[in-house]
């Protein structure tokens, strides 16, 4: 009987190991997945960066035309911008699938002039934080803010940055 | 001493196929719940790059892209929902789906290849509003079909000429060999055949029906311009078979030729409705914001008081279209393109007379 | 009977104990290849750098338009444009914009725009310059060791030859 106990003793002991290891090598392997998971997450959350980005560029809504008669790649007609502003506000949702969580500003670099935001949508987890809190990926694009009233370009930095 | 061995072989057998059972069922369920997962990440990891790529593809207007993608099944939809007909469009990589709201994509229903041409195209009444995105994959092919008539012939070959070369285009024309009949099944996915400004016969002669070709792939629009420019016009779809051609649904109205290749790619008339009415959505807002650019125009316009008033006025009569447009009730692409062609009258003479222009 | 049934339990307790080293043995061993194992695989993990796409769409994005840009804007001390007023510059030197002669007056809004463009995140790791006839007419910040995204823009000149307006970034 003796010998059976300490028989049984022995495979329960050797289980309960087995276990730990496993429970160690689980572990290890779940902190490795959630590691290699967030970096894919801000690799997704980059490359959403940089659609917005293209999309911007080419929007319809902001993009100039000039007497050249074709448009113009990362040019924005000031005129419609302001309109635009007002347009995509009442349409949050509409422009919420271009746009996502991002906060999108047009920044009057040469000459100076006030920033203008076009566009801003936190998640609902940062709706209480200050801007520099809020955690984002930021892409600074140099633009043309074209006047076609006085056929004239100023120098500005279309700044977005997607809330991560 | 022997009963008790016996015994006791028999118990640590026991024991031993349970503890085995246990560890073998722990790994076998962790197994499996690791692969839902790595199949929902890798689902959602495809779509969110596809999406990247198909803005990418849809930015740079006029351009035919030729893109690989991870060999995966990817399914496009488009439905009109609800009383009020909402446009619901959205693709999906296995149980993961995405919906497109703003982006306008004429597409086959489903895809399951590693390469797919993306090509797109500005719709442009008169200016631009949209940048269309139509998906096509290698085994694919077009045939357009001309009669003797030279607005099918123009029309005919304003496709042709504007479908990137790339594509596998075939052109049918009268009298001139090989006619719809003489095309071989080249083992295609999708055939698409298209009768330029006449609809086929319901019963057909045989040599007016592609008869080698494998109907289960196959369908056939008509498009018929109403306009001199062949911009605006009617689109009928219909189900190709052996035999020859059952019309689907009534006609559709088009206009602008981006509306054109929309149909070509379009699966089924469900799709291309539900497409048109999410460009008519952009098109109200971007309207909108013309209209009211014209207001600001007017008000910052300086120089020579002559030119000035003759400047106002040109934006007054714009205005008067403009407003139409940016109405989102108003929905009948007729009355569209003739404002449309108006703007475009006015545009010119604001050129003429060097004012700013509007678009 | 005795004695033989003594000798077999000493055998079979001597045989019990090396068999228990022999599979402690084994345990030791298991434990040490899954160390090795999770040693390589963490050290792996943290010598490959992840690659950031955004950060070279941005590198990209920023020497580029930052030159297109810069080329269309318009000076309003001089009434023309950043392109009008470099090939002044660099060829004839006639324009003077409020009393400020054309080359001061680029140099002076080079700096500027680059200053807000560029900095602070690429304090001092820029380096503009617009050449002409193989003379830098204008220069602004500091040559980079290593590493560059370059963008080079070669303007036309009246006479034909060509200014070459380059931007480097260190990154």
């Amino acid at each position: 009987m003796k010998k059976a106990q300490v028989q049984t003793l022995e495979t329960i002991g050797v289980l309960i190991f087995f276990f730990v290891l496993l429970g160690l090598g689980m572990v290890f392997y779940y902190r490795f997945q959630a590691q290699s998971l967030s970096v894919e997450e801000r690799e997704q959350q980059s490359l959403m960066a940089i659609r917005i980005s293209q999309q911007i560029s080419s929007l319809p809504e902001l993009e100039c035309s000039k007497y050249s008669g074709s448009s113009e790649f990362a040019c924005i007609d000031i005129i419609k911008l302001e309109i635009a502003k007002t347009l995509i506000k009442n349409n949050p949702s509409y422009y919420s699938d271009i746009f996502f969580f991002s906060n999108i500003v047009i920044q009057q670099v040469y000459p100076s002039g006030p920033d203008i935001l076009l566009y801003r949508e936190v998640p609902k987890e940062y709706k209480n934080y200050q801007e520099e809190d809020i955690p984002q990926i930021k892409i600074p694009v140099p633009v043309e803010l074209y006047d076609p009233s006085t056929e004239t370009s100023n120098y500005g930095i279309l700044r977005i940055a997607v809330y991560t | 001493m022997m009963k008790k061995a016996a015994i006791e072989i028999q118990f640590h057998w026991i024991f031993v196929s349970i503890a085995g059972i246990m560890i073998l069922g722990l790994f076998i369920f962790l197994v499996m719940r690791q692969q839902i997962t790595y199949e929902s990440r890798t689902s959602i990891s495809i779509a969110s790059d596809l999406r990247t790529i198909l803005v990418g593809a849809q930015t740079a207007t006029r351009t035919l892209n030729d893109l690989d993608i991870p060999q995966t099944k990817v399914k496009f939809e488009c439905d009109l929902v609800g009383e009020q007909k909402i446009p619901y469009s959205i693709f999906s990589i296995g149980n993961h789906p995405e919906e497109i709201k703003s982006q306008v994509i004429f597409s086959p229903p489903e895809i399951d290849t590693s390469k797919l041409r993306a090509w797109s195209y500005d719709w442009s009444l008169p200016y631009k509003t949209n940048n269309f995105l139509f998906i096509a994959i290698p085994q694919e092919r077009i045939i357009l079909v001309e009669k003797s008539s030279q607005k099918s012939k123009s029309l005919c070959q304003m496709i042709n000429k504007t479908l990137p070369e790339k594509l596998n285009i075939r052109y049918v024309q009268p009298n001139v060999p090989p006619s719809l009949t003489d095309l071989q099944d080249q083992n295609n996915q999708i055939e698409t055949i298209i009768f330029c400004d006449f609809d086929p016969a319901i019963n057909p002669s045989p040599s007016d029906v592609p008869s080698k070709l494998n109907p289960k792939y196959s369908r056939a629009i008509s498009i018929k311009p109403t306009s001199d420019d062949l911009e605006k016009g009617t689109i009928r779809f219909f189900k190709a078979t052996k035999t020859g051609y059952i019309p689907v649904e009534d006609e559709k109205s088009y206009a602008g030729s981006a509306l054109i290749f929309g149909a070509i790619f379009s699966p089924e008339p469900i799709f291309f409705e539900c497409n048109k009415k999410k460009a008519l959505t952009r098109y109200h807002l971007v309207s909108d914001i013309y209209w009211k650019k014209t207001e600001a125009l007017k008000g910052s316009i300086s120089g020579d008081p002559n030119q000035i008033a003759d400047c106002r006025d040109l934006y007054d009569q714009a205005n008067r279209k403009l407003k139409n447009l940016a109405d989102k009730s108003k929905n009948d692409l007729n009355e569209i393109y003739l404002d449309a062609k108006s703007i475009e009258a006015i545009s010119d003479q604001l050129q003429r007379k060097s004012c700013p222009l509007i678009y | 009977m005795k004695k033989c049934q003594k000798e077999n339990q000493k055998f079979s307790y001597v045989k019990l104990k090396k068999v228990s080293q022999m599979e402690m043995m084994g345990m030791v061993i298991v434990v040490v290849l899954l160390s090795i194992a999770l040693f390589l695989v963490i050290s792996f993990q943290v010598g490959t750098k992840p690659k950031s796409v955004q950060k070279e769409y941005e590198y990209s994005q920023l020497a580029s338009n930052t030159i297109d840009v810069l080329l269309k804007t318009h000076i309003k001390e001089c009434k023309l444009d950043y392109d009008d007023v470099l090939r002044d510059c660099s060829f004839l030197k006639k324009l003077s914009c409020q009393q400020i002669d054309s080359c001061t007056k680029i140099q002076q809004v080079t700096t500027e725009i680059l200053k807000k463009t560029l900095e602070p995140e690429y304090k001092n790791r820029y380096y503009f310059t617009a050449k002409y006839g193989g003379e830098t007419k204008i220069k602004i910040g500091t040559e980079c060791q290593a590493n560059i995204k370059t963008k080079s823009f070669p303007l036309p000149s009246e006479i034909g030859t060509l200014i070459e307006v380059k931007l480097d970034l260190c990154v």
